[in-house]
């Protein structure tokens, strides 16, 4: 018995041997399920197998818009009365969309047309992978739009994301900012007059809120959220071509001035300006507190002013206001913004002239207007974003702050120092941490992801 | 019938050729589900390993072989450790409170109570849920103005009113909670059918002997069940080492780290940082550590056999 057993075990640790030998040969190659294998919907570059007959072309189209999903389901009813091309609207709503995405890339499951979530740098993968569908033949459209938010998902030459498929990926359905929106009857209720303009008065607007019994403020520190929050206090604090060279490792993060914008979470957590739950709350849920006005302040997308509407139509009472500038910042505040909602085709779509027939009739100007008045987005089409009517006192604040949109905030070469900053965020919210300890704990991720990028 | 009156072998060549058809066709009946293994466990088991050597990111099929980069990585991450740590606590208050109330209950309803069979129902419901609906459900009770906290103001307890999700001193054990809450079904259906095979004339000669319930229980019931215990044991500390939707739900690790876990990990460095390698060479690690701790676990068991 022992013999057998001893056996056993020779013959399973052989076996775990030539397993790791086998596997670590494999690498350098193709992957035998990639896309480049010839499998069902994969399609050459100049796909000609496009059917004439509309009435057999249903195309598939992904969303994350939970809000939407109804108007994008309308707008689909028109678009087939109008071409006879049948389009299923595909809802996932939740953070996990992206993941989505990027699991039905590696199984050619993508639908045809689908919304993206993420950023340039993700879609730069899919891109590289052969995946999504380069759009010059659609050239003729992109004048509708303001050039810098097509930037956003166009890859030049020498891009900050590697990627060497150059052209543009994506069109915007609407575009979005993110700032302040607060509750007008809560800030008269405090005996607040007007919206801060200066961090000072913010936080003495915190203070007066708390005196009045009021929640100053709620926002999605406990996701993504926490990096949007930081971003306009990096450009008013390091600009945005020092950020850039930061985020790059071209000049260090220690004594950039970063160590400013950490402080201004803690000013907050000083203050008592967070609600309860902060460190884990997602933005739903703040945006259900602000719905219910059981906060004050919530910094939130401009597609929150449909959310709102969703959730309680007679809410109104609230406006918007940009990030208010510290007195020790160099440059001016900058929003996040740019693309809403990026549209992309799938590079092995079956119906490649149906898919780009849907995305114009998506972002023409009679479209873009009605899903601005319906969803309260703003607009992508330049020329329904400057047309009268159609958008509320709110969102036509959010749309002014188009104007002041980060245009190159920079990327850091790993995604773990985005997540070590969140989750220094949260720790900074609750008191469980200090802006020095955060500070250090990104520089040591962003010099390990420095060193692997060189590797 | 004796051996005298089988018919003789004796000079006759035994069948090879239906051996041999034998075989093959026994092998054909096993080839289906043997197929459906070597597709649905091996051939990951395989990707696993390979892609844990590579710097593959989950779409480019361009990727590179980088040797033990990733494990060297995964071994040196302090971060990796915290979260294996915050499974470790999981797994001790699994358990040690989720199987003895699993125990507790299991005996109750194998006594003659009243509305037994309607108890064996009830407590299985919680393990048939959806892991994610049950952890929002949980992330609602923790709210700051939640069911939990209406409760305890309502009865008059405000001093113990708290930020359940939002605070690193609470998060891990309230997550915990919700986690117990579900698995308590689990090891509840194996302990009553574990105290179903133990013979009743054991408890009746105990009773006879003047032994009282609570010396029935340790001295026949728990004996009894070692080897229940064993298996319950294993699927407890691995259900609760892998424990994912849960936090994914309630605190996605927050707040800061103190609800990492491995599985949530091994998931951000897949679909948020895009590193399958790394990824890979986690669930690697964890697998072989989950592998380790069940046989340990059997070995010790068997000892005491």
């Amino acid at each position: 018995m022992k013999q057998l057993n001893r056996v056993t075990w020779r013959v399973f640790i052989i076996s775990i041997i030539l397993l790791i030998g086998l596997t670590g040969c494999g690498g350098n190659s193709k992957d035998m399920t990639s896309n480049e294998k010839p499998t069902k919907e994969n399609t050459s570059q100049d796909n000609t197998n496009t059917t004439s007959d509309t009435k057999d072309v249903k195309l598939v189209f992904w969303h994350y818009l939970n809000d939407r999903h109804d108007l994008l389901k309308e707008m689909a009813v028109d678009f087939e009365q109008k071409t006879g091309i049948q389009v299923d609207i595909q809802l996932f709503g939740g953070d996990g969309f992206k993941q989505k995405i990027m699991a039905s890339a590696q199984n050619n499951a993508l639908p045809d047309v689908m919304t993206f979530a993420g950023g340039a740098g993700d879609l730069g993968q899919l891109v590289e992978s052969g995946n999504v569908m380069e759009l010059s033949d659609m050239k003729d459209i992109f004048g509708k739009f303001p050039s810098t938010i097509l930037k956003t998902f166009t890859y030049d030459e020498g891009n900050i994301f590697g990627v060497k498929k150059l052209g543009t990926y994506a069109l915007p359905m609407d575009t979005n900012n993110i700032q302040f929106v607060y509750n007008t009857k809560l800030f008269e209720k405090a005996g607040i007059a007007s919206a801060p303009t200066t961090w000072d008065e913010f936080l003495a607007d915190v203070d007066k809120l708390k005196v009045a019994g009021i929640v100053p403020f709620a926002t999605g520190i406990g996701s993504w959220v926490a990096g949007s929050l930081a971003a306009p206090y990096e450009i008013a604090y390091l600009g945005e071509e020092k950020l850039v060279n930061v985020k790059k490792g071209q000049e260090p993060l220690m004594d950039s001035g970063y160590l400013n914008v950490l402080k201004r979470f803690e000013d907050l957590y000083k203050h008592g300006a967070f609600a309860e739950g902060i460190a884990t709350m997602d933005l739903p849920t703040a945006e259900q507190m602000f719905v219910n006005e059981e906060v004050a302040m919530i910094y939130d997308g401009s597609w929150a002013i449909g959310v709102f509407n969703q959730m309680n139509p007679n809410f109104t009472q609230y406006d918007v206001f940009q990030p208010p500038k510290p007195a020790d910042a160099t440059h001016d505040v900058k929003i996040p913004g740019g693309i809403g909602v990026p549209l992309v085709l799938n590079q092995h779509t079956e119906h490649k002239e149906a898919a780009m027939q849907f995305v114009r009739f998506l972002v023409e100007k009679e479209q873009q207007q009605k899903y601005a008045s319906k969803s309260f987005n703003l607009p992508a089409n330049m020329e329904a974003a400057t047309s009268e009517g159609g958008m509320t006192p709110a969102l036509r604040n959010f749309s002014l702050g188009m104007n002041h949109i980060i245009e190159n905030g920079g990327t850091y070469p790993a995604p773990s120092v985005e997540t070590v900053l969140q989750k220094g965020i949260q720790l900074i919210a609750i008191g469980q941490s200090t802006p020095d300890q955060v500070l250090k704990e990104m520089d040591t991720e962003l010099q390990k992801a420095l060193k692997e990028k060189k590797e | 019938m004796d051996a005298s009156s089988l018919p003789s072998t004796k000079g006759k060549p035994i069948g090879n050729r239906s051996k041999i058809v034998k075989r093959y066709l026994n092998l054909a009946y096993v080839m289906p589900a043997l197929l459906l293994f070597i597709l649905f466990s091996l051939l990951p088991i395989f990707r696993t390993v390979q892609y844990s050597f590579t710097n593959f990111n989950g779409v480019n099929p361009n990727y590179q072989f980088v040797g033990f980069k990733n494990y060297a990585m995964a071994i040196t991450d302090t971060r990796w450790w915290e979260a294996v740590g915050n499974g470790v606590i999981f797994a001790l208050l699994s358990l040690v409170f989720m199987n003895t109330i699993a125990l507790l209950l299991s005996v109750a309803a194998n006594s003659n109570i009243r509305g037994g069979k309607f108890y064996r129902v009830v407590f299985y419901i919680p393990p048939i849920l959806s892991g994610i609906v049950v952890g929002y459900i949980w992330k609602w009770i923790y709210e700051p103005k939640g069911l939990l906290n209406g409760v305890l103001r309502d009865i008059g307890l405000d001093q113990f009113t708290h930020v359940w999700l939002g605070s690193i001193d609470t998060a891990l054990y309230a997550v915990a909670v919700s986690s117990m809450w579900q698995g308590v079904g689990g090891s509840f259906i194996l302990f009553l059918a574990g105290l179903q095979g133990i013979p009743k004339d054991l408890y009746e000669a105990a009773s006879i002997d003047g032994a009282s319930r609570s010396q029935q229980l340790r001295y026949i019931t728990i004996p009894s069940l070692r080897k229940v215990y064993t298996l319950v044991n294993i699927l407890t500390i691995l259900g609760a080492l892998g424990i994912f939707n849960h936090v994914y739900a309630m605190t996605m690790g927050g707040p800061g780290y103190a609800t990492e876990v491995p599985a949530l990990r091994i998931y951000r460095e897949a679909f948020t940082n895009s590193d399958f390698g790394m990824a890979n060479a986690f669930s690697l690690i964890f697998g072989i550590m989950l592998f380790v701790l069940s046989l340990i676990q059997l070995k010790l068991s068997q000892k005491k056999d």
